[in-house]
């Protein structure tokens, strides 16, 4: 229980209204770049785990929305900067230390392993469709032989895609709602079921459905583990840190944060999926669809409530 | 050479004329603010205290926005005061992510600004615009690695405490109870 | 298995692909740029220096000596003048923000005429020449219809003193500055009953040398009279005994040893049980008061009723600790003050006598011309200009015979009053310079009334104020940054002469006062009194007659003069200007007047049930009404909300950060405003920052923001013995807002 403490600022309307530094941009990006993450660490999965040719067609097409998603979500961050003249600034330098830095390097290198795995993939359904180029076949062929490697590539940049925009939200350090270990693992685990989840609406193949299913199960139980432990987490560091958890659990976000994102973005979903691999229900497209709103949603919560508590604001 | 700021919090009354001495010094853009006050009163009627305090950037040894500004536009100056290059800020805002005070701000040119500690004046041998103005003479910058300067004399006499010690990041502007 | 790459190609590819990782490898440090140390870098210079003119400010009355930054016809900073002893290079934050009334787009920037009915706001803009040749027709008409005293002058501000000098050769004494009667005047007549003197503008008082200094109701800091916060500072730091006497805990409460959280009203009677004390108890300063003082034994039967019981009664503070800080205010003597004030028109019936308890208990303490105490300050010899002698005028018309026998100066509600009701004889024309009086007159209906009476009002401003509005013609004053003024002196530690000069040029058609003065003295027939051209040659006669250097006084912005000794201790010789030659704590003259001799206390009514007392101060980013519409100034804390004790508040529903109306005795009702809850102030009153609410449009910044005080002053009680009308005997109600 702290002393009461009156406090009054030169800035008291600035932090009443004017506290949010990020906006929807950000919580746009990282589910399309956790989606997109999601997507290369599914598909090089499967090319790892059962090889290249179980990979279906409509995970072919995931691996081609795969940039054209990423590149929206990398047109967002553009929108968010507030001197996009200096955006190749980014990319004069290599700062390591900083997670945003890192990040930007990342994305731009994962097209390449994204296109590259896509000219790897057995082309029967659509070579026809493509106009005949020496230089694309050769490197159609290059690209062939390396599947496993690239499959490797896109499963390591995949992992790196979804877990750095946790780590840098945590390296933050003056937000306390995203100061936690947990949040890296938690963008990815939740990435990789956004991922699955996108696959499964556009996948026919009963068999396939069936195994990304258990697959989004698994993770579901995961995001929802790593959830408890990021809530749990920060409520047993100090006040700071329980007021900021607050939000989200009884404060204006906690009917979005429990009713729609845990609620209905990871336990209904979860559920039916399991009914449906028990053969008690059919597998729709009503389950991918509420986990990837879920996963959206919870990206929101977690941008915009972690600007609502900061260290100076108490 | 590590220039820090002390500032006697019993001397000040919070008349904000360092706020507006650093607006007009720095032509700090309307609505925002290189420097603040805050007040905190404590205490129930007729037992009570008040802290008053002028703040700004911390020039924190251990800033957290040098280690994540992805351009390196936030960065250390040989005094240990922490500077912002504009021509390599995108705006990105992961510094004013990462400042547990709030110090920093998106000027309307659009790249982050906040508290220089008037170095452009400390290198004249000026006394920084909050400073100087202050009336009850609450602030003052030196270097404290220089054992003769007033603030490595207070500095030693002890009993400085910090805002926000848990942020853990090494501020170097220290406040006299 | 495809087909080998021909060695060429994968030669290739090796090549360009080693090429691409050396180029990389060569732009970046091998372990990406972490070194974040740069031996050097790119520093900010935001390039504010300016041309430097040095000047002095006006945003209050306090004159400090200032020194502004000009580029290309802006101001971009402004700074304390480090030569002048005011301001010691330091500033108060309305000083550091003057260039946001410089350039303030709500200027007044042509000679107004009303066009509409009084009050309507409707004005055609005219010429200069239009404006004063139909001034001085109109004054003409009215002294040959009811005499030259039918003119009355409400100034405030040292810009005002050409119009003085014109308005006194025009031959009236009607001259109402408000702050007489509406704030420091009981104060300056009770020092003057008691010393012959008066504490000063700004105070003399020796506060960086004080060994105790008692507040009673003065808030400095959030007060920010620059050179005596400086002085605050430095006995703060020094740990000197501080002892506030505030029903609120104000930022000054917040530094003292002891705060005396009194009831609202009864300050009187702690100090006469201070004085029971200190006399009662032998520790007066028994040297100092023989030899200066008269009338000791009187006082001291006087005060033999006011015992610490009685007053820990009356002011709701404990007997115990009255006594201990009556002890300490004596043992720290003669390097003790009790804080005369300024603003101390408060309750009426008893205000002088507050005031002359304050200067008889700072008379035992032997504060008066001692070192930390009252200095007798420094003046610098200023040769006048010469000019014709003024011609006889009437009495002023603000008292009736009888009434407040002891006011110094004309009470400006009686100039009001005189206006409406033609005795003792009629007032027809008002000359208002720098005086929002819709704001600085409580009573705003009788104000309004008074207008209505007259034949003619002319407004004197820098910006759209209050006052303005009801004008029949309004003239735009160059503001204290574009102007000359007349020579400023100094009384201080050390006397001098500073210079008010022009830093940037005024907007528009506006002009300084001596040109309008001296242009309205031309078409009035009394330029004889301003035998000048322009005022660079009147200013460099007075100096060269005085023996000062214009060029210098130019460049430095002040002259000092010599230092003499201020105090005992310098080898001051003291004397005391009452007609006694002794510091009077027995008042002859009052009591032959019918008033009580010595200090008596009247107890004000409490606060009916469910109202608080309200009360009103200053914040440190305002000066009263004047610098609301200063945009520089608006970034500060506003301060506009209403300071409401935590639990009273929660007992009638309301809370932090609510809106509320106040609502007084008489049903008027403010503008919504928020509520501070806060511990900081008594259950019984409530404090709000004075000169806010405003409702005049021209001011396009201030318009609507906070509530007004002075519109809920409706209520007053007039101090019998100077006319000072005491305000804070209004109550309010809370009334919450959606």
């Amino acid at each position: 229980m702290q002393p009461h403490v009156e406090l009054d600022s030169t800035r008291a309307p600035l932090l009443e209204t004017g506290h949010l530094f990020w906006g929807w941009e950000i919580p746009v990006y990282l589910f399309l770049g956790g989606l997109v993450a999601g997507l290369m660490i599914t598909v090089s999965a499967v090319i790892l785990r059962y090889g290249k040719e179980r990979v279906t067609s409509a995970m072919r097409l995931g691996l081609l929305a795969a940039p054209v998603l990423l590149s929206l979500g990398m047109g967002a961050l553009f929108l968010d900067l507030t001197l996009k003249l200096h955006v190749f600034r980014f990319y004069l330098t290599f700062r390591p230390a900083a997670p945003m830095s890192l990040g930007s390097w990342v994305l731009i290198l994962v097209y390449p392993v994204q296109a590259l795995l896509v000219l790897a993939l057995p082309w029967h359904a659509f070579a026809s469709r493509l106009p005949a180029h020496a230089l694309l076949d050769r490197v159609r062929s290059l690209a062939e032989r390396l599947v496993r490697p690239l499959a490797w590539a896109g499963l390591l940049g995949g992992i790196a895609l979804g877990v750095y925009t946790g780590v840098l939200l945590s390296t933050t350090v003056a937000n306390p709602l995203w100061s936690s270990s947990s949040l890296g693992f938690l963008f990815l685990v939740s990435g990789s079921s956004t991922g699955v989840a996108a696959l499964m609406m556009a996948e026919r193949d009963h068999d396939t459905q069936a195994m990304l299913a258990r697959a989004d199960v698994a993770l579901i139980v995961a995001e929802l583990a790593v959830i408890a432990a990021w809530i749990i987490g920060l409520a047993t560091q100090g006040p700071l840190y329980r007021e900021a958890v607050s939000v989200v659990l009884s404060g204006s976000y906690a009917p979005m944060f429990l009713g729609i994102v845990v609620f209905g973005g990871l336990l209904v979903p979860m559920v039916l999926e399991a009914m449906a691999l028990r053969g008690k229900a059919m597998h729709s497209r009503l389950v991918p669809a509420l986990v990837l709103a879920g996963g959206l949603l919870l990206r929101f919560v977690i941008v915009y409530a972690g600007q609502e508590v900061r260290f100076f604001s108490v | 050479m590590r220039r820090v700021m002390v500032i006697d919090t019993s001397r000040c009354v919070g008349c904000e004329a360092c706020v507006i001495a650093c607006k007009n010094e720095n032509r700090v853009p309307e609505g925002k603010y290189r420097d603040w006050v805050t007040q905190e009163a404590r205490g129930e009627f007729p037992n009570l205290s008040l802290e008053i305090r002028s703040e700004r950037c911390n020039h924190c040894s251990d800033a957290h926005c040098i280690t994540n500004c992805p351009t390196g536009s936030s960065w250390y100056n040989d005094d240990g005061t922490v500077q912002i290059d504009r021509s390599k800020c995108t705006g990105c805002k992961a510094c004013i992510a990462s400042c547990p005070y709030g110090a920093r701000y998106v000027h309307p040119d659009g790249f982050v600004d906040k508290c220089s500690l008037c170095v452009h004046r400390l290198d004249r041998g000026q006394p920084t615009a909050c400073e100087e103005v202050c009336p009850t003479g609450a602030i003052v910058t030196g270097d404290a690695d220089d054992p003769g300067s007033e603030v490595a004399r207070l500095i030693r006499r002890g009993s400085l405490h910090v805002v926000h010690p848990e942020a853990a990041t090494r501020p170097n502007v220290y406040y006299i109870r | 298995m495809g087909s080998p790459v021909p060695l060429s190609r994968r030669r290739w590819l090796a090549l360009s692909a080693g090429t691409l990782a050396a180029a990389t490898a060569a732009r970046f440090h091998p372990l990406g740029d972490t070194d974040a140390h740069a031996a050097s870098g790119p520093l900010q210079d935001p390039g504010t220096d300016g041309r430097l003119v040095r000047s002095v400010c006006e945003v209050c009355f306090w004159k400090c000596g200032i020194q502004a930054h000009v580029q290309e016809g802006r101001i971009t900073k402004i700074q304390g003048n480090p030569l002048h002893p005011l301001s010691n290079g330091k500033l108060c934050p309305r000083g550091t923000g003057g260039a946001g009334l410089a350039h303030d787009p709500d200027r007044l920037v042509r000679p107004l005429m009303r066009v509409g009915e009084r009050g309507s706001d409707q004005f055609k803009p005219v010429s200069w020449d239009e404006a004063l040749g139909h001034i001085a027709s109109k004054l003409d008409d009215l002294k040959k219809k009811y005499g030259s005293e039918s003119l009355a002058i409400f100034n405030h501000g040292a810009g005002a003193s050409w119009f003085v000098h014109l308005f006194k050769a025009f031959g009236t004494k009607n001259f109402g500055a408000p702050s007489y009667a509406q704030c420091r005047g009981p104060r300056d007549t009770a020092f003057d009953l008691t010393y012959g003197a008066e504490p000063g503008s700004p105070e003399v008082l020796d506060i960086a040398n004080t060994r105790c200094l008692v507040l009673l109701g003065s808030h400095l800091g959030e007060n920010m009279h620059n050179t005596q916060v400086q002085d605050f500072a430095r006995m703060v730091a020094r740990h000197a005994d501080l002892i506030v006497v505030d029903p609120r805990f104000s930022t000054a409460a917040s530094k003292a040893r002891t705060w005396l959280p009194i009831r609202p009203g009864t300050d009187t009677a702690l100090l006469l049980a201070w004085m029971h004390v200190i006399v009662h108890e032998g520790r007066y300063n028994r040297d100092y008061v023989e030899k200066y003082t008269s009338g000791i034994d009187k006082l001291k039967e006087h005060l033999t009723k006011f015992t610490p019981e009685w007053a820990a009664a009356e002011t709701g503070l404990d007997a115990a600790v009255i006594r201990d800080t009556a002890r300490r205010l004596a043992g720290a003597a003669p390097a003790a003050i009790v804080h005369p004030g300024r603003h101390t028109t408060w309750y009426g019936a008893d205000d002088t006598h507050r005031e002359r308890a304050i200067a008889i208990l700072n008379a035992l303490l032997g504060s008066w011309g001692s070192r930390g105490g009252f200095f007798i300050p420094a003046s610098p010899k200023l040769a006048p200009y010469p000019t014709p002698a003024y011609p006889e005028a009437r009495a002023a018309a603000d008292r009736l015979p009888g009434e407040a026998p002891f006011a110094l100066e004309p009470l400006s509600q009686g100039i009001r009053r005189a206006t409406i009701d033609g005795k003792p004889y009629p007032i027809k024309a008002w000359f208002v310079y720098g005086s929002n009086l819709i704001q600085a007159l409580p009573q705003r209906e009788e104000t309004i009334k008074a207008i209505q009476a007259l034949d003619l009002l002319v407004v004197v401003d820098v910006l759209p104020v209050e006052i303005a509005g009801w004008a029949d013609v309004v003239l735009p004053e160059a503001s204290y940054l574009e102007r000359y003024d007349d020579l400023l002196k100094l009384s201080w530690h050390r006397g001098g002469v500073a210079l008010r000069q022009p830093v940037v040029a005024p907007p528009g058609e506006a002009k300084p006062g001596w040109w309008i003065a001296r242009q309205l003295a031309h078409k009035m027939n009394l330029g004889q009194y301003f035998p000048w051209t322009d005022i660079e040659e009147y200013l460099k006669d007075r100096c060269a007659r005085s023996n000062l250097d214009f060029e210098q006084l130019k460049r430095d912005g002040i002259i000092l003069s010599p230092p003499k000794p201020t105090t005992l201790e310098d080898g001051l010789t003291l004397t005391i200007a009452t007609e006694s030659g002794k510091i009077e704590l027995y008042s002859e003259k009052l009591e032959k007047a019918g008033f009580s001799p010595m200090p008596e206390f009247r107890r004000p009514p409490a606060p009916p049930p469910g109202y608080f007392r309200l009360l009103y101060g200053r914040t440190p980013a305002q000066t009263f009404g004047r610098t609301s519409n200063n945009r520089q100034l608006g970034e500060l804390s506003h301060g506009d909300r209403v300071w409401v004790n935590a639990k009273a508040a929660s007992d009638l529903g309301i809370h932090d950060g609510d809106r509320v109306v106040l609502v007084n005795q008489d049903g008027i009702q403010s503008a919504p405003l928020r509520v501070k809850a806060t511990e900081r102030i008594r259950s019984d009153c409530v404090f709000m920052p004075h000169g806010w609410g405003h409702t005049a449009k021209g001011l396009h910044y201030a318009v609507g923001k906070g509530a007004d005080d002075s519109a809920l002053i409706h209520r007053i009680e007039v101090d019998p013995v100077m006319g000072g009308t005491g305000m804070r005997v209004n109550f309010v109600t809370l009334r919450k807002e959606a």
